[in-house]
């Protein structure tokens, strides 16, 4: 049976790597942002008690992201007194509409990189606050935490199919946000649309 | 495919969730659609930016640092006298398995893991030697190519093992190359190629290759590829249906097990 200081050792070995993708999803995904400290705490301390249950070689990135989710839930659901997780409707599975009404300019975003650079600088983390709970949760787990959309099904309990449309709806919110604000910046500063 | 349809799976591709076959089709068709080409790139490239800013983090080291102690400062309860009996039961049970099992079993495993050491250190060494190699122009590329298609035809007229699809670009890793060298007794296949912006090479060996660096096919049998180091490079080893695979390369882990992992998850071209 393994002793207290070799199971630390080895947690705190499968943890370490992942800290950093730990901490920026817990920042983006908590209403407060003063949370986050007590969000990992929380959720190290409690998959630190339930280590023993892990089986060694199995998924621990996806064991301890959903730990983390779940401390996620508790604290935002303590701050605003709501379900977390939106009511809303199962989406369509088909939201091609959003992507052909973002083509018309998408061609803009060939040429301005320094805007895309700046929107993601000044205005990502508030349009991705500004997105609905379960986008925002899907959006983080896949470009944070680079999950497979099953894993994400599995952390979150929802389908598949589920993950996808959310997680392709998600983008497309970004990006319609990214060229407005693009277009914007281009009628504030005299220039035409392409 | 058409451009709607290709494009209509962009989101598959990017996240490398399709099948291989839909990922042929697509990429058969980027390689004959210079605006689709151009429309997949934007689309990478504005995910991967947003991506890059969504990962930066703000965190305090000293807030991780303090979580650590905590965990090491967990206490343990003491035992009591009846845990101190089960844990004494369990363990004579454990040891009387033990013994069953090294009677009926054989040879010494000490003797095996000995040789596994020794041997899993000389397929390393080797993969990093020869990646050095043909990093530092010791060793040539036989054949250039930036096409993963091109690379792929090249190793099945060249070998005489089956040798399957390599990595693709949604993976992160763009092919500069193939050829075949010797490795320790036997031949292996290679690709040489960038994994965010870093040399990586692919070494494929047929998989009864496990006797001649005396391993156990067991070995391999895992769903997750194996991890070493090796001086500044990482390695990753995995076995995947007819192939021992090694990929060096000095990027970090994960990027690398992505590529591993994708080796081979085209539809099967190779030989019979």
């Amino acid at each position: 049976m393994p002793n207290d200081s070799s199971k630390a050792q080895n947690f705190l070995v499968h943890l370490e790597p992942l800290q950093k993708n730990l901490a920026a999803y817990a920042r983006r995904m908590l209403n407060r942002s003063g949370d986050v400290p007590d969000v990992l705490q929380e959720t190290v301390t409690t998959a630190f008690d339930k280590f023993d249950m892990y089986a060694e070689g199995t998924n621990f990135r996806a064991w301890i992201f959903k730990h983390l989710n779940y401390q996620i839930l508790n604290f935002n659901r303590k701050a605003t007194g709501l379900k977390v997780f939106d009511e809303s409707t199962e989406p369509q599975t088909h939201i091609l509409w959003e992507q052909i009404v973002v083509e018309r300019n998408f061609q803009s975003l060939a040429y301005s990189w320094e805007h895309i650079r700046e929107f993601c600088d000044e205005k990502l983390d508030q349009a991705v606050s500004e997105l609905p709970e379960t986008e925002r949760c899907i959006l983080l787990l896949r470009s944070i935490g680079e999950f497979k959309y099953r894993e994400i099904s599995e952390i979150l309990s929802l389908p598949v199919g589920t993950v996808m449309s959310y997680l392709s709806r998600s983008r497309a919110r970004l990006r319609t946000l990214l060229i407005d604000d693009i277009s914007r910046k281009k009628e504030d500063r005299g220039h035409d649309i392409a | 495919m058409n451009c709607k349809e290709a494009r209509e799976y962009w989101n598959l591709f990017f996240d490398s969730e399709g099948d291989s076959e839909l990922f042929l089709k697509v990429n058969e068709h980027l390689e004959e659609c210079s605006p689709c080409a151009d429309w997949f790139e934007i689309q990478a490239r504005l995910e991967r930016t947003i991506r890059t800013s969504l990962r930066q983090n703000s965190t305090d080291n000293e807030v991780w640092s303090a979580i650590r102690q905590t965990v090491q400062a967990i206490p343990k309860q003491s035992p009591s006298r009846f845990d101190r009996g089960r844990s004494l039961l369990i363990v004579i049970c454990l040891l009387m398995l033990l013994a069953v099992w090294r009677i009926v079993n054989s040879p010494s495993s000490e003797t095996q893991r000995g040789n596994l050491n020794r041997t899993h250190l000389s397929l390393t060494d080797l993969a990093t030697n020869l990646h050095d190699a043909l990093l530092s122009g010791k060793q040539d590329i036989e054949f250039v190519s930036h096409s993963a298609l091109e690379v792929e035809g090249y190793l099945h007229r060249k070998v005489n093992f089956p040798v399957r699809c390599p990595p693709r670009r949604d993976v992160g890793f763009y092919v500069d190359g193939a050829g075949t060298l010797p490795f320790g007794p036997n031949r292996a296949a290679y690709l040489v190629g960038k994994v965010e912006g870093e040399p990586v090479s692919i070494f494929i060996l047929p998989k009864k290759s496990f006797r001649d660096f005396n391993l156990s096919e067991t070995f391999y049998d895992r769903s997750k590829p194996y991890s070493l180091s090796r001086g500044d490079f990482e390695l990753k080893l995995s076995a995947f249906d007819r192939n021992i695979v090694v990929v060096v390369g000095k990027c970090d882990s994960l990027p690398l097990e992505k590529v591993i992992n994708a080796y081979g998850t085209y539809h099967d071209h190779d030989r019979g």
